[in-house]
């Protein structure tokens, strides 16, 4: 027997692609296959860390489910069930079928093009917007509307931190209070570097609370779990707000008056009282007992509390009203609400006030900034209700009231000052304030970000956006809009899907009724697997993965660690595209071609990218991917950084300044504690609505933070007693990752990834055992789902939680679609306006369900 | 002065092309060429790009040569031979969650 020799023997440095987080790789590759992926020590994002699917995305490469050629449907019927009968076709033949069809929806109304995808595609999908974008499409999504996305948090992100994420600040954070997001654990933005961060951070002494229905992979890692019923964090966090100025008189009265609108005048109309002349909001000076502008030059001192008479009118300061208004919000008022006790809302705020240290200050880089230790984290658990935007501005008080916004030890935007690189300057944003002072993001993922709002107009998009200009990303409103356009004065309907890499059929709500709005539409996927959103394709072509693909700097605003070092990263192929597999980038740039699009392509490209002289692209010639990519590169980080270099050295990292990470106490962009323009927007949507003819329930455009019952807490049936919750896994990223084998094995090893955690007082009143198979019935959809009983005291009582987002049953996924892998939660959720959350157009991720012992126990 | 007008992006179902000569006989403002080119195209046109208020909508950038404008009331500066290059895009979204 002859031994092989290694002809090749390389580690190569790219990033992972497997999630939303950009994770620093070094793949080994032996005579031209991959064998092994580890985490690069070099990159200051993961820093050597890699979760489960980092680790095992060498199987996904090889997967024997991949599709490695172009297919086109034979079977004209389009179901969840409907096997398209795929047929091989040559590259030739798909690419001129979707140049015909794209030509000739451009030349009748390029808005019946819609692209979709999804945030694992984040590389990829923000190029293929500048192909819709030159188009001339304004339609888009992101299923990440349906069971990913933190959608209303983005919005206070923007109003807020003037970021799209936030995080605690790793290095000097000492009270964590945690309303059910992931951090520390497997998902959520920075994944496996804030993992170890929030690690090592408990270690030098912060305190983690988990405020959680369910004892979740963060939760179990955190010093106290605090169970609590679904949807109504919101009320937990105004009981918080009502001790911290009611019973403790805790505040950040500095911060404040500075830093936020808390000293603006309000009038008996709800809005901002301002100066005849120049129209600013007016604030009142207590020392020379006179309102100016909060700009004015002199002013000695702000007033927080007491009524002025001022042009008129009785005005009192927003920080007044605000603190009014939470007086009848009492511990013993949550209680019943949220299932926690009025004693615990108590002893925790305690904990929060004395640990934020209000006027305190720290000393670094030369430069003494507040020190405020604490910091409130939530996302999808919290948020994902009807209530959304209310929960959101509840929670987000309790950091800005003690004045922990964007300064050390406190909640940091991921990341809203940039000074770029050394060399160039690039890439540079700098949060700005408008007219009236208050907070303008100095980048956006998004584009253009929802503040300064846009102005409200009848939607021209499938998405309602237009008419709800506040939704900071993927709009909930889109399917609803698209099954029947007509309805919301939308002039056309959606005729083509762009489709790249979601699995949106299983990721937002009821499959059923997804299926019926996508059913008649001609949709070209770029796939990696037969998904079942494939079954909906006329044309799938097979998408390089991450592994086989370049992109244009992988990284973006919140990938990057909140603390430390800036660090950009190439991802870059591994290995050559198997079979026929092939970049989009690549296929978008021979559409652009095709389509006769170049001009309008490179235009939108310089403007997107930001490309800067020597580098934008010059319609005159056309470039390759390759030469795009280096010229980002180049344009971000000079001439001497382009993509030979970026290929060989994997990334590019520099220290990050105090005043970028701390950028708040440095900034004269203010934060609202008082949403004084939701009114009179929620105003104007209303009205318009009505105009279109459509009824929507805009009263929770506010100034201030409630607490409203969601659908769930008031949609009840006999029987139905109990609430249905999803939340996410380390080892799997949404839908996609369900056929990796050593993914499968690794959420078998977990009894809750692919069951169903029930409380064990609950299951015993129910007759079920650890392991039974039960069903669950939704209240809203009537659909029934299956799993086995994963019993546990870390679960509240009147809930059930659902991991991930299995249940898969393409015919296509063999792995996935076998029995017990999970459950696909979405069946429970319904379809509609009633359930949105009306200004952020969030889609409610919580159902009242009834479970039973199966009959059939196999 | 000839001003030629780019038209980029979620305009195209208002105007019938993506590029237009305006000649002018004086310098204008970049709001007074909008206006022109909205009067050829109507009022459609003029929605898309302004809020009710007269301001360029948030989605909405105009170039005046390689420059991006600040001000609606900035001039058509004479870039060579007497004619000008005005680009204006019409932007969507990129990403969700």
């Amino acid at each position: 027997m002859q031994a092989t020799m290694a002809q090749e023997d390389v580690w190569i440095p790219t990033t992972c692609g497997l999630c939303y987080s950009v994770c620093a790789l070094k793949v080994h590759r032996v005579n031209g296959t991959v064998v092994k992926i580890e985490g690069n020590p070099d990159s200051a994002t993961n820093r050597g860390r890699l979760c489960p699917r980092g680790v095992s995305g060498i199987m996904s490469l090889y997967d024997p489910n991949r599709v490695n050629v172009p297919l086109k449907r034979t079977n004209p019927q389009k179901g969840l069930d409907i096997d398209p009968g795929w047929t091989e076709i040559t590259w030739e033949e798909a690419l001129d079928t979707i140049a015909e069809r794209l030509k000739k929806i451009r030349q009748e109304d390029p808005r019946k093009l819609l692209l979709t995808g999804t945030v694992t595609t984040q590389d990829e999908v923000p190029f293929s917007r500048i192909f819709t974008m030159a188009y001339g499409t304004p339609n888009g999504w992101n299923s990440g509307a349906g069971n990913h996305c933190g959608t209303a948090e983005h919005l206070f992100g923007a109003l807020l931190h003037a970021s799209w994420a936030k995080q605690p600040d790793p290095d000097y954070c000492r009270y964590l209070l945690n309303f059910g997001t992931s951090i520390g654990s497997g998902s959520y933005y920075c994944v496996t570097g804030m993992a170890q961060r929030i690690a090592d951070a408990r270690l030098r002494g912060m305190k983690h609370v988990a405020i959680d229905p369910f004892l979740s992979p963060s939760a179990e890692k955190a010093d106290e779990w605090i169970p609590i019923l679904p949807g109504t964090d919101g009320a937990a966090a105004m009981a918080m707000l009502h001790v911290l100025l009611h019973e403790l008189n805790v505040y950040d009265s500095e911060y404040l008056k500075h830093h936020t609108n808390a000293p603006y005048l309000i009038g008996d109309d709800g809005l901002y009282v301002r100066d005849t002349k120049e129209k600013l909001p007016l604030v009142w000076d207590p020392i020379d007992s006179g309102a100016k502008s909060f700009r004015a030059p002199g002013i000695k001192d702000f007033a927080l509390e007491g009524a002025y008479s001022v042009e008129g009118v009785c005005a009192r300061p927003a920080f007044a009203l605000l603190k009014e208004h939470l007086k009848p919000f009492t511990p013993e008022w949550a209680e019943p609400i949220t299932t926690m006790p009025a004693a615990t809302i108590r002893r925790i705020s305690k904990e929060f006030a004395d640990e934020a240290r209000i006027g305190s200050t720290i000393v670094l880089d030369g430069k003494v900034l507040p020190y405020r230790p604490v910091a409130v984290m939530y996302f999808k658990g919290a948020q994902g209700h009807k209530n959304a935007l209310l929960t959101c501005m509840a929670l987000e008080l309790l950091t800005e009231i003690v004045g922990a916004s964007n300064v050390p030890g406190g909640l940091l935007g991921m990341n809203s000052r940039s000074l770029g690189h050394p060399e160039t300057g690039q890439p540079s944003w700098t949060p700005k304030s408008d007219r009236d002072g208050l907070m303008i993001p100095g980048h956006w993922p998004n584009v253009f970000p929802p503040y300064p709002p846009k102005e409200v107009k009848a939607t021209e998009t499938i998405d309602l956006k237009g008419l709800i200009p506040t939704c900071p990303g993927s709009s909930g409103a889109l399917p609803v809009v698209m099954a029947d356009p007509q309805r919301f004065g939308v002039p056309y309907q959606i005729e083509m899907n762009f489709h790249i890499g979601s699995n949106y059929v299983m990721t937002f709500a009821d499959p059923k009724a997804i299926a019926e709005v996508f059913k008649n539409v001609f949709q070209v996927s770029f796939s990696l697997f037969l998904d079942e959103a494939t079954y909906f394709s006329d044309i799938v072509m097979p998408a390089a993965s991450y592994l086989e693909r370049l992109s244009h700097t992988a990284d973006w605003m919140s990938s990057n660690a909140p603390v430390g070092e800036w660090c950009y990263h190439i991802r870059q192929p591994v290995v050559k595209p198997i079979a026929q597999r092939r970049s989009v980038c690549e296929i978008l740039l021979e559409l652009v071609e095709r389509l006769e699009m170049r001009e309008e392509f490179y235009a939108f490209g310089n403007l997107v990218l930001e490309l800067k002289e020597p580098y934008r692209l010059d319609s005159a010639r056309h470039y390759s991917w390759e030469e795009i990519v280096d010229h980002r590169y180049r344009s971000l980080f000079g001439a001497e950084h382009g993509l030979e270099w970026f290929k060989q050295n994997g990334l590019i990292k520099w220290p990050k300044k105090a005043e970028e990470v701390y950028w708040k106490p440095l900034s004269e962009a203010r934060a609202p504690i008082y949403f004084e323009w939701f009114k009179s927007l929620g105003d104007r949507v209303k009205t318009n609505a009505q105009e279109i003819g459509i009824k929507l329930d805009t009263s929770a455009f506010q100034p201030l933070p409630e607490w409203r019952p969601c659908r769930a807490h008031t949609e009840n049936g006999a029987g139905y007693d109990l609430y249905a919750i999803y939340y996410k896994l380390p080892m799997q990223t949404f839908s996609g990752t369900y056929n990796n084998p050593w993914l499968d094995e690794a959420s078998q090893i977990n009894r809750f990834a692919y069951g169903v955690a029930i409380n064990a007082a609950t299951a015993q009143s129910k007759d079920i055992r650890d392991g039974d198979w039960i069903e669950i019935t939704s209240v809203s959809t009537g659909n029934t789902i299956r799993g086995r009983a994963a019993v546990t005291e870390g679960v509240h009582p009147e809930v059930i939680a659902i991991a991930g987002c299995g249940g898969h049953w393409s015919k296509y996924l063999t792995n996935a679609s076998q029995e017990g892998k999970g459950l696909c939660f979405e069946w429970l959720m319904p379809v509609g306006l009633d359930n949105l959350d009306i200004p952020s157009l969030t889609q409610d991720q919580c159902v009242k369900v009834q479970v039973a012992k199966a009959r059939v126990q196999a | 002065m000839k001003v030629n007008v780019h038209f980029y992006g979620f305009v195209r179902d208002v105007v019938d092309t993506s590029r237009i000569a305006i000649e002018t006989s004086q310098d204008i403002s970049v709001r007074e060429l909008l206006d022109l080119a909205a009067k050829r195209f109507g009022e459609a046109l003029r929605e898309r790009l302004l809020s009710g208020s007269g301001e360029l909508q948030a989605n909405v950038r105009v170039f005046v040569g390689e420059h991006e404008t600040a001000s609606l009331e900035a001039p058509i500066i004479d870039g060579q031979n007497g004619s000008a290059e005005v680009k204006v895009f019409v932007l969507s979204a990129t990403a969700g969650g």
